[in-house]
């Protein structure tokens, strides 16, 4: 228990430290920077649904908190559900595109934070990393799906074994 | 506010979710046992109107069971319409063929060899009130909701496959590769187990319906609330009946079958 807690006073400090570093070089710079001078994407809304110093601290317990309220008693409301917050934080950056979590420029609005804090965030192994307007038509078309992925492709792709029916 | 303030706080305002649970349960519990004695209060044979949609702040109660009525007789040879709109609706794409692709719904074809009669039919998770996958599962990943629906809690989901071998209709997949591109509503991911959710997104949604249901031309799949008696599904069946596949196993499905 010591332990943890002594690791988590840690973590505080050091998003405490980093937070304050990216608050004053956002002064003199347009967009907000993180501490490596990485592009943080602006949300969409003007209030997050928490104060920021809460949810540096604790969103990922306000989001599992709502992921079992979701999950067993199917509330989905937009309070703390990751897709609300993905849909807001997940803006495109200053060339106009959607950053992904796993892109190099770790410009993805949580990538930007995890990647300083070195913490490892697993939520988009599964769950979706750009919000709901930035799936196009294709993206819920596996037959479509297919075709593209065999036009970007010279060599022959493990789909073009499927058996059509 | 000091970061063990917050600690305390978060206790306060946000529920833990160890006691949270058995508080839900008890709520539960004490919730089943006053809805039952006001259904009693009101009056015999007098039902309040259950709604299909729900606020989406409130939580789901057993007052519904949701369920599938499928006909055979009008489910079409060579259609696998059905399996398209699942899968596109919870991006499902085929990565390595039929034999390790999940599949959340199949078509299957039996054919009587003796006299050569053919029953098409589409098969996913049948739902059960008991269901086999819940009684094994080692971590209480896979569980079903009060309102009938079974489902994987994927983030405790070790990927051991208890449920799979457990499960009499084979309905259960298991993700072998890393996926990208999951649609927002259906989080998947690899080393989990996962089925049919009856559309459970759709379901809390209010939509009334599931992809499947929607998607068949043949009218042959019908969605809706075996618990409420003046539903087209609960009509139907009092009127023509269905039949569970394996009934004697005792599972009380919430997927029938017609025409077998």
């Amino acid at each position: 228990m010591k332990s943890l807690s002594l690791k988590r006073l840690l973590v505080t400090s050091a998003l405490l430290l980093w937070s304050l570093t990216s608050l004053a070089s956002s002064q003199f710079t347009g967009p907000s920077r993180d501490a490596n001078g990485n592009v943080v994407p602006t949300p969409k809304g003007e209030q997050c649904v928490e104060p920021t110093a809460d949810m540096r601290a604790n969103h990922m317990k306000y989001l599992l908190h709502k992921r079992d309220l979701t999950m067993y008693d199917g509330i989905r409301t937009k309070q703390h559900s990751i897709v609300a917050c993905i849909d807001c934080h997940a803006t495109p950056n200053e060339d106009g595109k959607i950053v992904r979590i796993h892109d190099d420029s770790n410009q993805h609005f949580c990538a930007s934070c995890h990647a300083v804090a070195s913490v490892k965030l697993d939520c988009f192994e599964c769950h979706a990393d750009r919000p709901v307007e930035a799936f196009s038509d294709a993206d819920y078309d596996p037959v479509q799906q297919l075709d593209e992925a065999l036009a970007h492709s010279d060599k022959p792709h493990a789909l073009m074994n499927r058996k059509v029916q | 506010m000091s970061h063990l303030d917050q600690e305390t706080d978060m206790k306060n305002t946000a529920k833990s979710s160890a006691p949270n649970k058995i508080d839900q349960y008890r709520r539960r519990f004490l919730g089943g046992s006053v809805a039952a004695v006001a259904g009693v209060a009101i009056a015999p044979g007098v039902f309040l109107q259950t709604v299909n949609a729900k606020p989406a702040d409130q939580e789901v109660t057993a007052n519904n069971r949701w369920g599938l009525l499928i006909d055979t007789t009008k489910c079409a040879s060579g259609c696998s319409d059905c399996v398209s709109a699942c899968n596109k609706e919870h991006g499902l794409r085929e990565i390595h063929g039929p034999e390790t692709d999940a599949q959340w719904i199949r078509k299957v074809t039996l054919k009587n060899k003796s006299t050569g009669h053919t029953i098409n039919l589409p098969m996913m998770c049948q739902h059960c009130e008991k269901p086999p996958c819940v009684d094994v599962c080692p971590t209480g990943a896979s569980f079903r909701r009060v309102d009938g629906i079974v489902l994987v809690d994927k983030h405790i989901c070790i990927g051991c496959r208890y449920c799979m071998m457990a499960c009499p209709y084979k309905a259960r997949s298991f993700i072998h590769e890393t996926l990208t591109d999951q649609l927002p509503h259906a989080p998947r991911g690899k080393g989990t187990v996962e089925s049919c959710t009856l559309c459970v997104h759709k379901v809390d949604r209010g939509d009334g319906n599931t992809a499947c249901a929607e998607a068949c031309s043949h009218g042959a799949i019908l969605f809706g609330d075996l618990n409420d008696r003046s539903s087209e599904i609960s009509r139907r069946l009092a009127t023509t009946g269905g039949r569970e596949l394996r009934a004697e196993l005792g599972l009380n499905l919430g997927v029938r079958y017609q025409g077998l």
